[in-house]
Formats: structure tokens, sequence, C-alpha cells
């Protein structure tokens, strides 16, 4: 079976790649740049035991994202990509009364728009065979909103509604649709902030590693998980509860 | 293909794929009501037509007041579009 992870160049998306290929899934790896990082997923990819894909496409860009599935699903007539890591995304912090609007739409268009770009074309084939797994990447900035963040809040929220729509519509053939709100993670999203300050506010007293995250995902993504739709789950050390 | 194998044809894999007595159907049958066709089981008889008679519906050639004998007239009407190129 297939997976396709965005963003699955680097960070919580290899580790997701990796999980998902633990897991027998063959992988597909979806990236915008960074083709050695992606090679590199490929060959982690290889090792766990599977094998893998790169589909490099932008997935903020709608027809580029319908472009590059339906030249995927053209290429092979006889499969379909069972499980979607929407995964991809981006910060560009500030406070709402310094942010630019190219700020605020580059965060929207990846998260939120990505999501539809990416999974709209998909559906269809999961509704057909009548299973599927759909797993979004959100956050603890789209349940809580944080300060700094009010476009990467707004866009993870809007994934966490979309998340619990798509669930209650999809539910009777098999798909499932669930989300995953990591806290702070060891990546490159959160390298530039002050761990050893703000561990001390994490009831767990640590950041966690993408490993973690990526096995929370494989989970939801596992046929073990089929009675679970429509859930935000949280990995968060006890952070917000 | 006429109109009468198409008929003979539509029942027989509606009443499979939607788990129903073949006799349970008729020229009338309101597919929303007999087969309890929702939105979503749109897809699926999308495909079973692609499957069967190598046309596509589109929406509007189905909604919840659609008869077996109107799908039929669907189908037939695309298949001899498609005939004719």
């Amino acid at each position: 079976m297939y997976a396709l992870v965005t963003g699955g160049s680097r960070g919580l998306g290899r580790a997701v790649c990796v999980a998902l290929a633990r897991d027998g899934y063959t992988v597909i790896i979806n990236y915008r740049k960074g083709q050695a990082e992606a090679e590199e997923t490929l060959r982690l990819v290889r090792e766990a035991g599977s094998d893998g894909e790169l589909l490099p496409f932008d997935v903020a860009d709608a027809e580029q994202s319908r472009q590059a599935l339906e030249g995927w699903m053209a290429a092979h007539p006889k499969e379909y990509i069972a499980c979607i890591v929407n995964n991809a995304g981006i910060r560009k912090d500030n406070l709402m009364v310094f942010m630019e609007a190219a700020d605020w739409s580059s965060v929207l268009n990846i998260t939120l728009n990505g999501f539809y770009n990416v999974t709209q074309p998909l559906l269809k084939s999961m509704l057909i065979k009548k299973w599927g797994r759909i797993v979004n990447m959100v956050s603890l900035s789209g349940l809580k909103g944080l300060p700094g963040q009010t476009n990467y809040s707004a866009s993870k929220g809007g994934l966490i509604a979309a998340t619990k729509a798509l669930a209650q519509e999809v539910a009777r053939k098999g798909v499932t649709v669930n989300a995953v709100a990591p806290g702070f993670i060891h990546s490159d999203m959160t390298k530039d902030l002050d761990e050893a300050e703000l561990k001390k506010t994490i009831p767990a007293g640590r950041f966690g590693d993408p490993e973690e995250v990526a096995d929370l995902v494989a989970f939801l993504a596992s046929k073990k998980s089929a009675y679970i739709t429509g859930e935000v789950v949280s990995i968060n050390g006890g952070l917000y509860t | 293909m006429d109109k009468k194998d198409i008929y003979d044809r539509l029942r027989k894999a509606l009443a499979e794929e939607f788990e129903t007595d073949e006799n349970r159907l008729d020229e009338s049958s309101i597919l929303a009501d007999v087969l309890e066709i929702d939105s979503l089981d749109v897809v699926d008889l999308v495909v079973l037509v692609q499957e069967n008679f190598g046309v596509k519906l589109s929406k509007k050639n189905i909604d919840k007041n659609t008869t077996l004998d109107s799908l039929c007239q669907s189908i037939f009407a695309l298949t001899e579009t498609t005939e004719q190129k």
C-alpha cells in the first residue's frame, strides 16, 4: 500500500516516512526543494525495509499538485494512495501588528490550501476502495493559539476543523481522518527556540523527538486505528491538556 | 447496446453493488429510496457505470429523484455520443 507524506524530506516528515516504511507502506516522499535531503529520506525508507519514490511539487500550487498527483495515478493504474500525511507547513512568525500580507497568505496557502490540493484529488480512490487513512499534522498552536503565530494558529486551527468535517463525510467508507498536534518537538522548526527555558514549562520536562510523533502518525495510519476518526491527538508532554 | 441491454445490465450491477434483490428494482424505482444511495454513494455509482458501460456520468445525471429508467436514459445518451465520436 502507498502512503504519501507531504514535506517528507526532513524533520517530522522524514521521521513519519521512516515509521510508515517500517509498517510496510511504500512511501511517496513529497518535497518542494531540497532534493538531497529527500534522497536521504528515501535511503532511510529503504533501510527501514520498504521502498519509496520522490514526488516533488509545491502543495500550495493547486495546478502543480493536481498534475503531479494525476501523473502518479496515471503511472500506477492498478494502485492507489491509501494514506496521506499532510505534513507540509511553514512558520512565518510575527506579531499581527507587524505581519506582512505575504506572511499571512504563504502560511495559510501551504497548510490549508495544501491540504485541499493534495487530499481532494486522492480522496475518490479511497472512497472507491473503501479504505483510507488521512493524518493531518497540526499543532498546539492550532488548538490553543499562540501569540506571534496568528497566521500559523489560523492555518492549523482551520486544518483541525477540516479534519473534523471530512471525517464525518467519509467515515462510512472506511476512511479515517485525524490530526496530530505536537507541542515542542526537536526539529528545524524549533531549533531557534530557547529550549532550556521552554522545557521548564513542559510537565514532562523535555522536548519531544520526531520519532515519537512519527509513531503516533503510524498508528493512526494503521489498521489498528479503524474506529478513531475526527480526532485531534495531542503529543506535547502534558503542556496543554 | 440498446436500452433494454443497458437496463438489464444496470439492474443486475446495481443489485450486486448495493446488496439488494434484483426483483426489488424496476424502471420506476427511485435509486435514493430503493438502494439507499446518498450523496457519497454517487462515487460508487459513477464507477459502476464507467466499468460497465465505459461512459462517465456527471453529477447532474444523478439526484434524489433519479430512477432506474432515467439513469438508463442518461447512460444510453452518453453511449450514443461516445459511439458517434
